[in-house]
Parts: structure tokens; sequence; C-alpha cells
């Protein structure tokens, strides 16, 4: 008996043993690669991920843009069905992915911004990792409003669908759309706070600081037509950072002349691409190659030269000879928003000074005359036109730019594709320059699709 | 490694000097007198037939020729006979007896109750007439019936429930269907003697393997908690027995394997591939490749000469010859000629037991080597194994294991087939040896013209050539791998015994791929780091070689404590228990290293710059770091589980069972308290037999039973909280870690949940001449995790949540029948399953039909369907005036595809039905006469589709993917009569192509039977050994894969094998023998 009550004994205390010392036993983690969000570390890893806060921005305004065209043949080629689609504004074509990758990058800075504070970490640790969230949300919520909801436009943008604007990483945050003012509101908060939280300095280009978020303000107001605060941001920019290449220094033979993270570049972001935007598909549109003069050294730098005396692009800031192309914020840029704003606010001086500035460095030295002109309109179509010249090829610029002069006549453009006798077209103010909200999401959340 | 070594040896002596000292004990005096034994009416030797000294433990069983040996003192003293389905008998032997004793033995009518099968759960050993769940049980005859390496694929076709789905390639167990919706989670649990298995399974040795349990139902396999949920299969290795004398085995065979048809794969004729290229070609569809001179894609022999007769650069009829020598060719033939040859496996066993009365043991040897049908691929093994049990006082048992096995394999082949990268596959016409056998270059990566002349002269030789490849190549990899256990029992009381049993596993897995200057791979990345500085030459990536070497550790540390209670009451009642502890802990350490620069000769390397982004050759591909393929991983799962059960026998006919079990695991991101998760079991079994009712005569056993119960099954790669996962390299640009997010919160995470109710009645009639079991069975999974719609903007595309539920209800039966039971035997053996899983609930695009629209090769679940189902869209023939396809759009006829593809409703789609056979089996007969046994194994699986490839343009464009159906397209009106393939179109329609390849015209009836083995066997009597000092010898031959003999589709195709070659038929010789 004795034996029995031994054993028992035994038993219970091995049992108990075992469930007082297997609570931390189970706290280990199985895989090391994985953490919670715990430290300012881990959130500052998630905005390393350049894959997704800096490389996915939306290439499907490239490839419905006016920028390339493509043969018959190599559109009969294509095998990628988003590629070939958006090229003629067919709504068949599928942005499932493009809205997916870009709404992680939503989803990141949420689950930064959300866990920011109880992450340890200083002030001003947490200050940057805060901005910098801040600033990816609202550049991207941008850049979404340039390709899903329609063109701002004061007079309707309280009542215009906007986009989705996720404030939560919670995945059961029901998705709703706001309206076009609100949209933009919440763009140009997060940019301005982050602005406040921001630094002037940043060790890689591919993280936003205050010039970052001043270019990016500028951009939101030009496409809102606020050209007071466009100019006044494009000016902050440009007070931080107003260095210009001289592409006299650069090599016409060099595959892809630019060099990566250039002196230009304020931010570093780049499109997802696209097949139709290849080399060796997409053909550059034969007017905007005839629109540069033999002196302007973008002709050489910027465009090679295809057998059959087409044309195709070469001038990425990305320093890549890829289909992704640099979207992010450069110096050029700025300084055309500026003068741009300059001309829209009656400012036809202001506005040549920096178009002259900008354009001496993008000639051969001695052959650039500087413009003079004292018509207020003429100065706002030149810059148009040199705008056009010198952002071809920048992602989602051209996009954004023909959906934001598309509403003024003079400088509308109706764009046409030409597929062996079958024509397309693309008119002024075509609600197909807003593209569809992936069916997927709105099969799964009911929000209302754009309009056709 | 060097300790691994060490303890191993250490224990190999250890247990040889106990051996040694051990048989010092038996006692001077005895004997030893040998004996035969007969079976009285056939007169042949009785097998296995056990010899026991009466009033002793001294025992020993006779051999496969029916003679045995035992050590007798001087006296006189009886030995009692007993073996299964003969009647007891006994002899009267002295130590002084010199001649062979003869014994013969009654073949007893009644048979099954005398047979005491143990089944195995690993954690106890149940008489097979207690039990009451659902066990399935393969002995070591029926193990041996096929050859090979692999233990585990011996069971195929052996026993109920258990199905092989070999579908592309693979070989996932399924028993009694699906209990998951996640196809890696849905492998039954594999345990050795006592814990889990945790590393690579081929490394167990079959020769060690005495059987193989599977635990089908709740009562079976609950005991192993939240890891049962897919079912266990337990693997009880041989052991020595007490008081037997030394006896040495061998075992060697050699099989070899025929080459694989390559033609199965029915690729286009080179002639009519090139005839669709030239068209393409006028089409200009290759001028976005020919006139790329960024990355310079590939482009096939044929568009090259065209594109040089555009060119000017040769004749029309020059290239017309150069074109028309390759319409003969076909790179199936190279295939066959190179890339492929006669398999052959040799295998070697060694086995020695023998056992005193206070220790036995048992060693075995093991010696493997194989010659994969791919040349350059070889696989070597030799495993060793020690087991010892040792009673150092009255009431301990000790026995200790140890498993050493070490591989060491060849990995040079280039693969099945070739490739010329960049998604494509390869043209037809290739051709990789000359008429002289030299090895010739294809396309990779680039262009062939275009690497031809690259660098003039500057870079190294650019031009991939897979004959070179497999020379060149040097692929190695080495696995060590240790099991060593230790169990110690004592019997704590009469009835009570306390067990304590510890497990130790390392696996050591060493990759060690050598990539010299000669193969492709290396000069690749030398050339695409190269830049030219005016005259001078930069090689940013050194023109040596590359070694690339991957280790992966695997420890696993089991511990268990268990204590036993045992007792039999009067009027035979009887009570079982157990409980215990076990504590499971399973550390994976993974690295990769890369060395360039290295030299094999002189073992000399260079440190290469991995920071810097190199711009590369020709700017083929931008600027790009040199890849580094540093890696470091480590993973870990830790189990705590209780665990407790009781049997309770009353009148040796009713039984009834219970069991429970609370596992917890190392869940990332569950409150402790949540991990937990408590499982349980009942049973109950009635033999009905022992009530003497009069209408039971003619039966020795009919018993039902029954059981219901709860298992799971863990998914630790999801988590309850946000989750971030590093990336397995610094970010390309700015070198700093980064991390994705792994997984969104999900609070209500848990365990999944099966739930098993199983019925089953056993009978036999009273000769034993015929008997058998049926099964039924359901099984309720729920709470499995799986994909829910996720909405894009959230930033989640795969949402995965404890959501969808399967229900399996389904049939096990087995007959056995002796139908003829003279000098000449038929005995059969009919195994039938039938499992029908179906989806209950699930929540992922339910509403969007066609995305269940494919192959069936993955789980997708549709509520009130079969896990794995195919579904097509609805083919309406071809239209007469195109030969377009003809689809439904909301029950109308449709050429609208792309809507189709997208939106296609229930009317517009057909659901064949299940993707993997409901309903499969056996039907093996053994025939035997005198000394030959023959052995024919049939299996047949039923009530199942499949979906055959066929020809898709648009990736016969892109891809080069080719089939043979382009000969049977539409191609003028009529045709449609004659065929469903579909004209060809240009430009490529993609969801035409998808379409067509996914309706239901492209699926066939899976149904088929095939001969799977068939075995014959001599015994040599013991009068044509004579004197020699062999005891038994026993030669055999074996034929594996014999071929289909009736499948239910017209094409010739074998279902298991739609997308892959079949695996051909293989022949085995081999011999048996003891001394």
């Amino acid at each position: 008996m004795k034996r029995y009550k031994l054993s028992l004994f035994f038993l219970l205390y091995s049992i108990l043993a075992l469930n007082i010392s297997c609570k931390k036993y189970l706290e280990e983690k199985p895989d090391k690669k994985l953490v919670v969000p715990s430290t300012i570390d881990d959130l500052r890893s998630l905005l390393n991920n350049d894959d997704v806060m800096n490389w996915a921005d939306p290439s499907s305004g490239d490839m419905a843009c006016d920028n390339l065209f493509l043969l018959t043949t190599t559109w009969n080629a294509l095998y990628d069905l988003t590629a070939k689609y958006d090229y003629i504004w067919d709504d068949r074509t599928n942005h499932e992915n493009e809205w997916a990758d870009i709404y992680l990058r939503v989803f990141n800075a949420n689950v930064i911004l959300e866990n920011a504070d109880n992450v340890g970490g200083t002030a001003s640790e947490v200050n940057d990792v805060k901005g910098r969230a801040l600033f990816y949300r609202g550049y991207t919520f941008y850049q979404i409003a340039q390709h899903y909801c329609v063109p701002y436009n004061e007079a309707t943008a309280e009542s215009d669908l906007g986009i989705p604007l996720k404030l939560k990483s919670d995945i059961n945050d029901k998705t709703m759309r706001a309206t076009v003012k609100e949209s933009y509101f919440q763009m140009i908060s997060d940019l301005k706070q982050a602005s406040l939280l921001l630094p002037v300095k940043v060790t890689f280009p591919t993280q936003p600081g205050k010039a970052a978020c001043y270019g990016a303000l500028a951009r939101c107001y030009l496409a809102m037509a606020d050209y007071q605060n466009a100019f006044l941001y494009a000016d902050s920019c440009l007070q931080i950072n107003s260095k210009l290449l001289d592409l006299n220094d650069l090599n016409p033979d060099d595959a892809a002349p630019y060099a990566l993270f250039n002196k230009e570049v304020i931010l570093h972001y780049k499109t997802r691409g696209g097949l139709s935007l290849t080399q060796s598909r997409g053909k550059v549109d034969s007017a905007l190659y005839a629109s540069y003069s033999d002196n302007d050294l973008r002709k050489t730098l910027n465009y090679k030269s295809n057998a059959d005396g087409s044309h195709s692009f070469k001038g990425n800031y990305d320093a890549t000879t890829g289909s992704s192309m640099f979207s992010g914020i450069a110096t050029d840029e700025i300084f055309l928003i500026r003068a741009e704003c300059s001309a829209r606010l009656n400012r036809p001086a202001e506005a040549l000074t920096d178009l002259n500035t900008l354009l001496k460095t993008r000639w051969k030295t001695g052959t650039y005359v500087n413009y003079q002109l004292h018509d207020n309109a003429t100065v706002l179509r030149v810059i148009l036109k040199e705008r056009r010249m010198e952002l071809a090829f920048r992602g989602t610029i051209r996009w954004a730019d023909l959906r934001r002069l598309n509403k003024d006549s003079f400088s509308q453009q109706k764009i046409e594709r030409n597929l062996t006798g079958q024509v397309y077209s693309l008119a002024p103010g075509d609600p197909k320059y807003t593209f569809l909200i992936p069916q997927n999401v709105i099969n799964v959340t009911g929000i209302q699709q754009n309009k056709r | 490694m060097k300790y691994v070594h060490l303890y191993f040896y250490l224990t190999f002596f250890l247990i040889l000097s106990l051996t040694t000292t051990t048989k010092g004990q038996e006692p001077n005096t005895a004997r030893k007198v040998t004996g035969i034994i007969i079976n009285s009416e056939t007169e042949l030797p009785v097998i296995g037939a056990s010899v026991f000294l009466e009033r002793t433990d001294n025992g020993t069983k006779s051999d496969s020729t029916g003679f045995f040996k035992i050590y007798v003192p001087e006296n006189t003293h009886r030995i009692n006979i007993t073996c299964i389905g003969y009647n007891p008998s006994n002899a009267t032997v002295s130590g002084d007896n010199t001649a062979v004793l003869k014994v013969r033995l009654q073949p007893k009518i009644s048979g099954l109750k005398e047979i005491v099968v143990n089944v195995n759960t690993g954690y106890q050993k149940i008489p097979r007439e207690r039990a009451t769940g659902s066990f399935g049980f393969v002995n070591n005859e029926d193990l041996n019936v096929k050859t090979g390496s692999d233990v585990i694929s011996r069971i195929e076709d052996m026993t109920t429930s258990v199905l092989f789905d070999k579908r592309g390639g693979t070989n996932n167990i399924q028993i009694r269907g699906l209990s998951t919706l996640d196809n890696s989670r849905s492998k039954p649990l594999i345990v050795v003697d006592k814990f889990p298995f945790q590393g690579e399974i081929s490394d167990l040795n079959p020769n060690d393997v005495e059987s193989i349990t599977v635990l089908k139902d709740a009562a079976a396999s609950s005991i192993w908690g939240v890891a049962a949920g897919n079912a266990v299969i337990v693997i009880t290795t041989k052991k020595g027995k007490f008081n037997q004398p030394f006896k040495l085995s061998f075992n060697s065979n050699f099989t070899t394997v025929n080459k694989p048809d390559v033609f199965y794969k029915k690729q286009m004729k080179a002639s009519d591939f090139i005839d669709v290229e030239t068209w393409l070609f006028k089409q200009g569809y290759y001028d976005t490749d020919l006139q790329n001179t960024n990355d310079r894609p590939p482009v096939s022999p044929v568009v090259e000469l065209l594109n040089k007769v555009r060119d000017n650069l040769i004749s029309q009829s020059d290239a017309e010859t150069a074109i028309n020598k390759f319409k003969n060719a076909d790179v199936r033939n190279d295939y066959e000629r190179y890339l492929y040859r006669k398999g052959n496996l040799q295998q070697y066993s060694l086995e020695l037991t023998g056992g005193a009365q206070r220790l036995n043991y048992l060693i075995s040897l093991g010696y493997d080597k194989s010659n994969d049908l791919l040349v350059g691929n070889q696989y070597e093994r030799i495993t060793a194994r020690t087991s010892a049990s040792f009673k150092p006082m009255k009431n301990l048992d000790i026995e200790a294991n140890i498993i050493y096995t070490q591989d060491n394999a060849k990995n040079n082949s280039i693969g099945s087939d070739l490739n010329v990268g960049g998604g494509k596959s390869i043209y037809p016409y290739a051709q990789i040896a000359g008429p002289d056998g030299s090895a010739l270059a294809i396309p990779k990566y680039y262009r062939k013209s275009y690497v031809d002349t690259a660098g003039g002269g500057r870079l190294v030789d650019w031009n991939y050539r897979p004959l070179d490849e497999m020379k060149f190549a040097d692929n190695k990899s080495t696995t060590r791998h240790l099991v060593f256990s230790l169990s110690g029992t004592y019997h704590i009381v009469k009835n009570v015994s306390a067990e304590i049993s510890y497990q130790h596993e390392n696996q050591d897995l060493n990759v060690n791929n050598n990539l010299g200057l000669n193969t492709f791979y290396t000069r690749d990345l030398i050339n695409l780091y190269t830049s030219f500085d005016n005259d001078l030459t930069v090689h940013n990536v050194p023109v040596q070689g590359i070694l690339d070497r991957n280790t992966n550790n695997l420890v696993n540390n089991s511990i268990r404590l268990q204590f036993g209670y045992n007792n039999n009451f009067k009027k035979s009642s009887s009570l079982t228990a157990l409980a215990g502890g076990e504590i499971r802990q399973t550390e994976v350490n993974i690295n990769s290293s890369r060395i360039y620069g290295y030299n094999d000769r002189i073992l000399s390397f260079s440190d290469v710059d991995y920071s810097t982004l190199f711009p590369t050759y020709d700017n083929l591909k931008g600027n790009l770091k040199i890849p580094s393929a540093t890696g470091i991983s480590s993973l870990l799962n830790r189990f705590i589980s209780l665990f407790g059960n009781a049997a309770y026998t009353y009148k040796n006919r009713y039984t009834l069972s219970a069991s429970a079990r609370k596992d917890a695991s190392n869940l990332f991101g569950v409150n402790s308290n949540q991990k937990w998760v408590p499982l349980w079991s009942v049973g109950a079994s009635w033999i009905i037999n022992e009530e003497k009712f009069g209408f039971l005569k003619s039966l020795s056993l009919l018993r039902l039973r029954s059981s219901y119960g709860t298992s799971g099954n863990v998914d630790n790669t999801i988590s309850a909280l946000t989750t971030l996962s590093y990336g397995l390299f610094p970010s390309t640009i700015t070198n700093l870690p980064y991390t994705v997010v792994q997984n969104p919160p999900n609070p209500s995470l848990r365990w999944e949940k099966v739930k098993t109710f199983n019925i089953g009645l056993d009978a036999a009639s009273r000769n034993n001449r015929v008997s058998g079991t049926i099964e039924l069975f359901n099984k309720a999974a729920s709470d499995l995790i799986d994909f829910v719609p996720a909405d894009f903007t959230t930033g989640v595309r795969d949402l995965r949540i404890n959501s969808s539920s399967i229900n399996t209800k389904g049939l096990d039966l087995t007959v056995n029948a002796k139908i003829i039971d003279s000098k000449f035997k038929w005995g059969t053996t009919f195994l039938f399953s039938y499992a029908r899983s179906k989806v209950t609930k699930a929540l992922y695009n339910q509403n969007n039909l066609t995305s269940y629209v494919g192959f069936g090769t993955n789980i997708l679940p549709l509520e009130g369907y079969a896990p794995y189902s195919i579904v097509s869209y609805r083919f309406g023939g071809l239209d007469a005036q195109t030969g377009d396809p003809i689809g439904f759009l909301g029950g109308k006829e449709s050429k609208d595809y792309a809507e189709i593809t997208q939106k296609a409703t229930k009317e517009d789609l057909v659901f064949h039905g299940s993707a993997i056979p409901l309903y499969f089996g056996a039907f093996r007969n053994d025939f035997s006469y005198a000394n030959f046994t023959l052995l024919v194994n049939i299996s047949y699986k039923f009530d199942y589709w499949f979906r055959h490839q066929t020809i898709n343009y648009s990736s016969l464009y892109s891809s080069w993917d080719s089939h043979d159906d382009y000969t049977k397209r539409w191609q003028k009106p009529g045709d449609e009569t004659k065929t469903t393939v579909p004209s060809m179109t240009y430009p490529g329609d993609y969801n035409r192509d998808k379409f067509y390849a996914n309706s239901s015209a492209t699926v066939l009836k899976g149904n088929n039977i095939r001969i799977k083995d068939i075995r014959i066997q001599y015994q040599f009597q013991h009068a044509v050994i004579g004197n020699s000092p062999i005891k038994s010898l026993v030669v055999y031959s074996n034929v594996s894969n014999v071929g289909i003999i009736w499948r239910a589709n017209d094409l010739r195709l074998d279902p298991d094998y739609f997308s892959t070659l079949p695996t051909p038929v293989s022949f085995t010789i081999g011999l048996r023998a003891s001394f």
C-alpha cells in the first residue's frame, strides 16, 4: 500500500510540476524571424521594406497615358491582359494586385502609427517613425486618388466619391469611400503632420524628410488647383534642396545615364511596372520625341533609337532599364511646379526665371537661349509644354497631369490608339480617366463602383 | 557531429560488452538440442512455433525451415510447443540428446481467438481482441511484399483506408479522407516505437521494421491528441527476445527500374512547332524579342534563322535546309538517351539477434545504394541499429535503442526536362548532343546569337550545354541521423508500473554544391558582373567557382513519464489504465552560405563586395548587387501533453474504454491558457460469440465495437497577433534589415478539431477459412483554418481564420479467405475502402465559382463538394464556322470567354466530382505449392476524375508549352464533328485558351485497375541445404508497378500521373538466409 501511495504522490507531483513550468516553456517563439512589433527597431524595419513602401506605385496610369504607343504586332503579342487592356482603356483590365500592393503600404503605415507610442524609443526616434508612416500614408492616398477617384473639382469635391481612407490596421474595419474633399484633406493633413515630425536630412533618399513632405504637398495642392499653396510648398521644398544636374556631365552612350540617387532626387519611389512599358515594346510618342531640339541633351540622354526608326525611353532616374519608372520627387519637378504656379498666379517673370534655371542645365553648354516672354498665358503654355518634355516618363505624373489639365480647354488633349484599323480614343473628361475599383473589392466590401 | 559518433560507438560497445558478459552466465551444463517442427497434415515445416522448456522462460521459435535450437540442462525435461493455428504439443528431451527431434503439430480448426496480435499505439500494446478502436495492422510478411529503401510506401495496398495521392509527382498519404484544408498539414503523424519521428522517415531501413499499425479512429489515435487529426502510423521496429540462441540473418536484393516513357509527354511534333513559329514570325510576334537590346531574351534557332533571312544575312534556301533538319528532331529522344538511364538499387542487410535470461539484443546493419533514373543522381544509405533489453533486477526492465543512418546523395541531374529560362520551356527540336555525343549548346536566359559574340572574347564562355552541366555538376548532400532512446520500466507493485522514456533525435543535413567555373550558373554570374573600363576588364565576381553550403540541423528531445495499471480480476474481468505526461521539443536550425572565388583544388576563395550595386554587363539586368545566399533561421516547436486512458473488460466479452489528453504548444501569440486543448475518446466492444448463442455456432469470432472521440490539428504558422517576419536578406538599396507583415491580428485563432465516430464488426468462420472486418465511420472536422475572402483594401490578400468544416463518411472492408487449403493453397485478401469527404462549411469565394475550376490538384473548398474537386466550364462543342469553343454564360451559349472565366454560374459549369478516388483498395492472391509461393497484388481506384493536358495557344506562343492535341485542332468546317480541340487563333486569346483547357471536354474518368506487385518466392528444403551452416534460405523475385490492366479513359493516360511521367516497372531479385 505504501508503494501505491508513493506512486500516486509521484504522479500528482509530476503533473503539478509540469503545469507550473510549462507556462514559461511555451512562451518561446516558434520561429526566430517572427516578431510581434514591440520595439522601435521592429517598426523601423517595417518602414525599411522598400519593396512595399517605395517600389509599388501604380503603373496603370503610365500604361494608359500618351507617352508611348505600341505597334499592333506588339499589342497582339502581349500576353499580360492588364497591360493589353490598360492600353486601350478596356474595363476588362485587372488591377487587383496594384490595389492590394498600394493598400498594403497604407496597412503598414497604420500598424506603425498604432504601435509607435508603445514600443519605447526616444522622442526623436518615435517622431521619426511616426513622421515617416504619416508621409507614406498621405503620399499613398495621393497616388490612389490620381487613379481611382475622379479628378479634384472644387465645386463638386464634397459630393464626388473619393477613395477608401484606411486609417486603422484592423482588418475588420469596414471599407467605405470618403468624398474627394475628405480624401485630399486626409492626405494633406498626414503630410503636414509628417513635415512637422521629420528631419531635414535623411540617410537614404528612400526615406522622406521635410523636403519630401513639402514636395508631396505641392503635388497635392497642384492636383487641387490650389496654386497659392502649391507655390508655397514647392518654394519651401526648394529652400531645402534646389540642386540640379548639369546634363552635360552625363554620357548619352550609357544604357542608363542617370545615376541612382542623383542629386535632384528628394525622395526615391518607383512604379510597379508593366509589360507595355518595357523598352522593347513601348515606343515613344513621335510628337513628343520631335519636340526636343537637337541641342537639347535630353534627346540623346533620355531616348535611344530603335532599328525601325522609333525611339525608346532610357532616362529613368531609377538608373534601370526596366519598366518600373521613377515616380518619386525630384527638384526638376518642383522647379516646374513653382514655375507653373507663378504663371497661374500671374507672375510671369518669376515663372520664367525658374523655367530658364532648369532648362539651362538640360541643353548643351552655351546653346540655351532664355525664354523672354511677357504674355502670362503664353508663359503658362510654354511651362506646360516644357513640363511635358521634362517629366514625360516620370511615373504617374503624366496621367495625373492629363486628368487635371483636361479641365481647361487650352490644355485639353484627346488620346488615340490605332491598332490596325481599330481606333480607340479617350476624350477629355472621359469617365475612363478614373479606373474601376477591382471587382473583388467591390464584391467583398459592397462599396460603390466608379461611374462609366 | 563528433559527439554523435562518439556516443553511438560508446553505446554500441556497451551493448556488445553486455552481450558477451551475460553470455557467460549461461549454465555450463546446458546442451544444445535441435529439432524440427512439422505440420502433421502437410508434412511441411511449421515456421514461428514457440518452443519452451517447461516451467522456465527459456524458449525459442522455429525458423523459416521449421528448425529450432534450445539449450536444455542435462536432465530430462519437457518442452512445450505452441503455434498459432495449431494445437499445442509437447515432447520430452534430455540434454544428452544428439539426434534431431521431430515434432508434429496438428493444425487447429478454430483460429482467430488464439491469435494474439498486439496493436501498438506508441503508448501501449493492446491485445487486438480488447481494442475498441480501429487499427490497421501490416505484419512483417506484408511489409516484405514490396522492396525498396522506403518503409512507408510498403503499406500501400496492404491495409484499408490508406490512400497514396501521387498526382503531380507527390506522395501524399491520406487516411480516411481529409480532415484539414491545408495540404501541408494533411500528413498523418508517424511514430517509431514510442515517439514521433521528426527527421526524414526515409532514413529508416525497412529491414529493421517488424510491423506497422495504422491508428484510424479516435479511440485508437486520441492518445496522440492534437497531432492525430490525420491519423497515426506507428512503426514498430524489430527487437531481440530473451532466451534465444544467437542468430545471424542476411537479406540482399537487386532491383532494376526501367527508363520511364518520355514519350508519355504529348509534345508537338517539331515540324508542327516550326510551322507555328514560321507563321508567328510573319505576324511580327517575335519582333519585340528580336529587337530587344536590353535583356536579350532567348529566341529559338528557327526564329533566329528566319530573322537572318529577313535581314538578308543568309539565303532563303540555306535557311530552309537548316530548318528541314530541325523538323526531324525530337528533344525527347535526347531526354531518353542522355537525361535518363535504367535505375538500380542494391540492398544488403545483416541482422544479429540473441538473448539470454536477462538480456537480449539485436544488431543490424544495412547498406543501400541506388542510381536514380535521372543521370547524375545517386543515393547511398548506411544504417546501423542496435536494440537491447536488460533486466538488471527483478522488477526493472531497461531498453535501449540506437538508430544511426548516414545518407550520401549526389544531385547532379539537370532535371527531367529542359527549359531555356525567362518563362520559356523548350522547343521540341532542341538537340543537346551532336552525332558524336559531344555537348551542344541551347539558349539559356539570353539569345544565343548574343552570347556567342558578347564581349568580343573578353568574357568567359556564356553558352549553356546541358550535357556539360551534368558532367561538371558537383552537388552533394550528406545526412547523418541519430535516434537514441532509453526507457526503464519499474514494476512498483504487482499491478502498477512506472515507465520513463527518453528519446533524442539529431539529424544533420549538409548540402555542398560546388558550382565550378565550368557550370553555367557560375559563368553567367561572372559575365553579368563584368564591366569594361577601356582595355581593363573588371570582374566583380571572381573568375573562379562558387561553393554553396547549407546545413539543416534538427534536434528533437522527448521525455515521457507514464504509469500503468493492469489487473485481472476474477470472473475474467480486467482493468488496464495508464496515465502520464510528455514534453517534446523540436529545434531546427538552418544556415546557408556562399563562397565566391572558390577553387576546389587549392581551397582558395575571395571576398566580394556584397553591398555595392554594380552595373550588369551591357545593362542586361540593370544594376544589381552580388547575390550573397547567406541565410539563417531557427525554428522551435514545443509540446506538453498530459494523457491517460483506461479499459475495463467484463467477462472477457464486454470492454469499455476511455481516453483523454490535453495538449499545449508554443503557438505564437496566443495566451498560454488558450494554448491548452483537451481531447478525449470513448469506446466499447462486445465479443458476441462468447455469449454462446446457438446461431453463432458457425463462427469462431463475432465482435462488435464502436468508438467516438476528438483529435486535432495545429498550424504553427499563423498567429493571433500582428506578426512581422524579418526578410531573409537586407534591403537591396539601403542594406537595412526589413520586415514584412506575416500575419494580420486574429484574436479568435484556435486549434482545428476532428470528431470521429467509428463502428466495426469483426467476424471469422469456425474453421477460420473466411474472416473479415467491416467498419463504418464518420469524421467531422471543424474550425478548420482556411482562406476567407479578403478585402484587398485592408492590405491583406490572404486571410486565414478558423472558418471551415469538412465531413467524411466512409466504409472499410477487409475479407480474408482461404479458397483452397491443401497441398496447393490459394488465399486471398480483399481490401475495400470508401471515403467521401465533403466541405460542409467554407467562406472562401463561394460566390465566385470560376475560382474552383481547375485541375483538382489544390484543395478548393466549395460547400457541398469534395475538397479536391474537378470543376469545369461547360463545353458546348465547337463553332462550325470558326472552330471557337462554345461555353455558357447565364445558361446561354456564349463565346465571351473573359466573362465566362470570371462570372460563370452554377449552370455554366460542370461539377464532375472528386479528384481523388472515393473507392479504392486491393485484391491480393497468394498461391503456394510445396516451397513455391506466388503473390499477385492488384489495386483499384474508382469514382474520380482527372483533367488531361491539352494545347493552350497563348502559352504555346509565349512559353513554348506545346501539346500534340494541336494535330487534332479544328481547321475547317466539318472538323467540329470529329474534334473538341479549338482552332488556332492569333493574337492568342488567353481566356479562350483557358476556357478550353479547363472545360468539360478535357476531363476524363480516373477509374483504373492495375497490377501493383508480383512476387515469387522459393524456400529451399532443409535437405538441399544439408549440413551447411545455413539454416534457411529463401530466394525471391519481385515485379513492381507492373502496369494498368484496365482504365476508363481511351487516351491511355495514367490518372495518377497526368502531368508527370508514370513510375516505370521495376524488377527485383533477392535472397534471404539465416545462420
